[in-house]
């Protein structure tokens, strides 16, 4: 997965600002409610700046960052700077309250499963040979030092994009006189509503579908909309749908998980934590976002 | 294909998970909100902060004080910290020392002046008048240090030092603070103990207590259990050991609210006496004339209680509000009431604005009184006319306006107006105002 490195733009459309660039592997957009082209290109580099530093510090694809570092210390404790060490604490703390299921080392497990659309399913044999490179409680994380077996990765990535898009809406607040609304591939952040006082109307579409049929509206004056469980991502074998979201604790993708499901909640880090563990909930992702009063769309 | 938008009810209360994810979330993004954080690429350095505050309180025809402070904080890495306090004060005015204030009719005609007037000086300029008020003049400087440091990962301590000293009057104390972190930090559960000693060394002794400072050689008739000895023994310096020990509970409620309870037990034991007060003998057959003034006593143990209630929430993006009460009660018989609130206004350019009221209401001590009755069959065991142990109504009512300067420094100013009312005792209100401004600067 490498981003194909967009140039950035910025065009007026129907009012609005739009400010594009790619970044962690998606197509970026600030639309932003201003006639104010000067302030809008300000907001939109200030954006394309965070992203950037994010993807930089947190992706697991490139050698030059805290993630390498720690991936290849070869057992030695590594000391991480304040930020890196709150973003493991709120690995540690999602860890705990998933019981184990979400898991920041669980990148492993793409040795032997492949979800390129493809049938090849991993023996269970293959599965279990990873399993004991799997486990956020082998790894010994006491701020700021964390030490590892030098077989086992940690990949931020399923809490990196969700956490640019917050840091964006933070980094770009001060500046606002009237709203914006962040789309980092499909992760959402309204801040504050449009010009005239109306919300942002956010559409979910059914990505499987090719007339995208839209499924639900959501309507934010400020808030947070996330996505998990790529449905264009997963194995059919022998008629049996296997989707990318794996269970650390088995090795195996997640039983009866839905295929996506869509939170609404106030920050992205949590929406798309929320949607995470529904989908970790498998069958039960239904009655989980229920119970846990979050306003959601399950596909 | 199942299709369901849940609508949140607002009604709905948020269920453990996702409170829990919510404060996860919010302590991620509040903790990368520090500037430094913001810069490209930049590993966060450690930053130390100065503070400096200056501070003037004056209560009308009374004392006024002088306060220049200097706090430091060293950020020594690894969530180790290093702080050391400066305080230097100057106290210069009158104080009430105990006696009656002379009404047209009766009052006290007993001239009184303090054996030395090294530090303080009980007036005695000729005017009756002024005779109720001690005038004095003080230095103090204090300092102390503390480090807190990680123990384990859920686990800080914080050990400190400090040192005390006036002219007359020298305090030496430690003390030690564990704080425990549980529920993802959401809980802190704290404790911590502290000894302290203290040495009260008047220029020329301490008097014996409810000796005879003075009396009035031309009246009637004098109390049967006192005679007027006015060369009453004088001791060498006054120490007491003060122990307090502390235990509190602070909970993060949701993203916006957080609230704390702490327990404090305190136990003085020694000299408690205030050297410089008296308290008067009045004669009622005439018209309560003071006939005699006597030093004060108390007893030499006092054990404290204290439970403190805060709770801040943040209402809005722009608006905090901070209320707290407390309430105290000792083995001397005082009770006290204290409710504090402040309402904080953010506006632009990163300005504030915070109102502040506050009211205490503390009840007397047991052997509190405005002055002894001259026809009692005994002197009583303990006796103080000193207000601040009678019944006191403070209330106060504040303004604070703070601004950031740039991303690294801060200043405040803020003024306060207190007024205090006494019942028991013969004091007029007191009015005091207090102004401080406060500069704090971090650095590398």
């Amino acid at each position: 997965m490498v981003t194909e490195n967009q140039p950035i733009s910025l065009e007026r459309q129907n009012d609005l600002w739009v400010g594009r660039f790619s970044a962690m592997a998606s197509p970026c957009e600030l639309l932003m409610d201003t006639p104010d082209e000067a302030l809008a290109y300000q907001l939109l580099s200030i954006a394309e700046r965070e992203a950037k530093r994010i993807e930089q510090k947190f992706s697991r694809y490139r050698d030059d960052n805290i993630i390498f570092k720690i991936n290849h210390a070869l057992g030695q404790a590594v000391k991480v700077d304040a930020e890196t060490a709150l973003l493991l604490d709120y690995a540690d703390q999602c860890y705990q309250l998933s019981d184990g299921h979400f898991d920041i080392t669980s990148g492993v497990l793409r040795e032997v499963w492949r979800f390129d659309g493809g049938n090849r399913i991993p023996s269970r044999a293959e599965v279990d040979s990873i399993l004991p490179r799997v486990g956020w409680s082998k790894v010994a994380w006491r701020s700021p030092d964390l030490r590892m077996n030098s077989a086992m990765e940690i990949d931020l990535g399923g809490i990196g994009k969700e956490y640019a898009v917050d840091r964006v809406a933070l980094l770009i607040r001060p500046h606002l006189q009237s709203g914006v609304l962040i789309n980092f591939g499909g992760d959402l952040c309204a801040i504050g509503p449009r010009l005239d006082g109306r919300p942002w109307e956010i559409a979910i579409e059914d990505p499987e579908s090719i007339d995208k049929q839209q499924l639900g509206l959501v309507k934010l004056k400020s808030g947070a909309v996330a996505t998990s469980g790529d449905a264009r991502r997963y194995l059919i074998k022998d008629g049996v749908r296997y989707g990318h979201i794996l269970d650390p604790v088995t090795g195996w993708p997640i039983p009866d998980a839905p295929r996506s499901v869509t939170t609404v909640a106030s920050t992205c880090m949590e929406a798309g934590m929320l949607s995470t563990f529904a989908i970790l909930k498998g069958a039960a992702a239904r009655d989980f976002l229920t119970q846990e009063g979050v306003e959601f769309l399950c596909l | 294909m199942q299709l369901k938008i849940k609508k949140l009810q607002s009604d709905q209360p948020k269920s453990s998970v996702r409170s829990a994810l919510t404060v996860a979330t919010c302590a991620v993004l509040s903790g990368s909100l520090s500037p430094v954080c913001a810069s490209d690429e930049e590993e966060v350095s450690d930053l130390s902060k100065i503070g400096l505050s200056t501070f003037y309180y004056s209560e009308e025809e009374r004392v006024s004080v002088n306060t220049t402070h200097v706090a430091i904080e060293n950020d020594l890495g690894d969530d180790t910290f290093l702080r050391a306090n400066v305080i230097y004060d100057t106290i210069t005015g009158a104080s009430p020392n105990g006696r009656i204030i002379p009404t047209s009719t009766g009052g006290s005609s007993i001239p009184f002046t303090s054996a030395s007037g090294f530090s303080v000086n009980i007036n005695d300029n000729g005017s009756a008048g002024k005779r109720w008020l001690t005038e004095f003049t003080d230095k103090r400087a204090a300092f102390d240090l503390s480090i807190e440091k990680p123990l384990t990962r859920n686990l800080r301590g914080v050990l400190e030092g400090n040192f005390s000293s006036e002219n007359d009057f020298t305090a030496y104390g430690a003390a030690g603070t564990i704080a425990w972190d549980l529920h993802q930090r959401n809980t802190t559960i704290t404790s911590g103990l502290g000894v302290l000693k203290e040495t009260v060394s008047p220029a020329s002794g301490t008097p014996l207590e409810l000796g005879v400072a003075n009396c009035n050689d031309t009246a009637p008739v004098l109390p049967s259990w006192e005679t007027c000895n006015v060369t009453s023994p004088r001791f060498g310096n006054g120490q007491k050991r003060v122990f307090d020990g502390m235990v509190g509970v602070t909970r993060v409620l949701n993203q916006r609210t957080i609230t704390q309870l702490n327990y404090s037990l305190g136990v003085s034991l020694g000299y408690l006496t205030d050297p410089y007060k008296l308290i008067s003998v009045i004669d009622n057959s005439i018209e309560g004339e003071e006939v005699m003034i006597l030093y004060e006593k108390r007893p030499d143990r006092r054990t404290r209680h204290s439970l403190y209630w805060k709770t801040v929430s943040q209402l809005t993006d722009k608006k905090v509000v901070d209320f707290s009460y407390r309430y105290f009660w000792d083995d001397w018989g005082i009770t006290s009431h204290t409710f504090d609130y402040k309402y904080r206004y953010d506006f632009k350019p990163k300005s504030y604005l915070q109102p502040h009221v506050r009211l205490n209401l503390q009840s007397s001590a047991d052997f509190f009184q405005r002055a002894i009755d001259s026809s009692v069959a005994s002197l009583p065991q303990y006796a103080s006319a000193d207000y601040r142990l009678g019944k006191l109504t403070t209330y106060s009512i504040g303004l604070k306006y703070g601004k950031e300067l740039g991303v690294n420094g801060s200043f405040g100013v803020r003024a306060e107006y207190i007024v205090q009312a006494y019942s028991g005792v013969d004091l007029p209100d007191m009015n005091a105002l207090v102004y401080q401004g406060t500069f704090t600067f971090k650095f590398k």
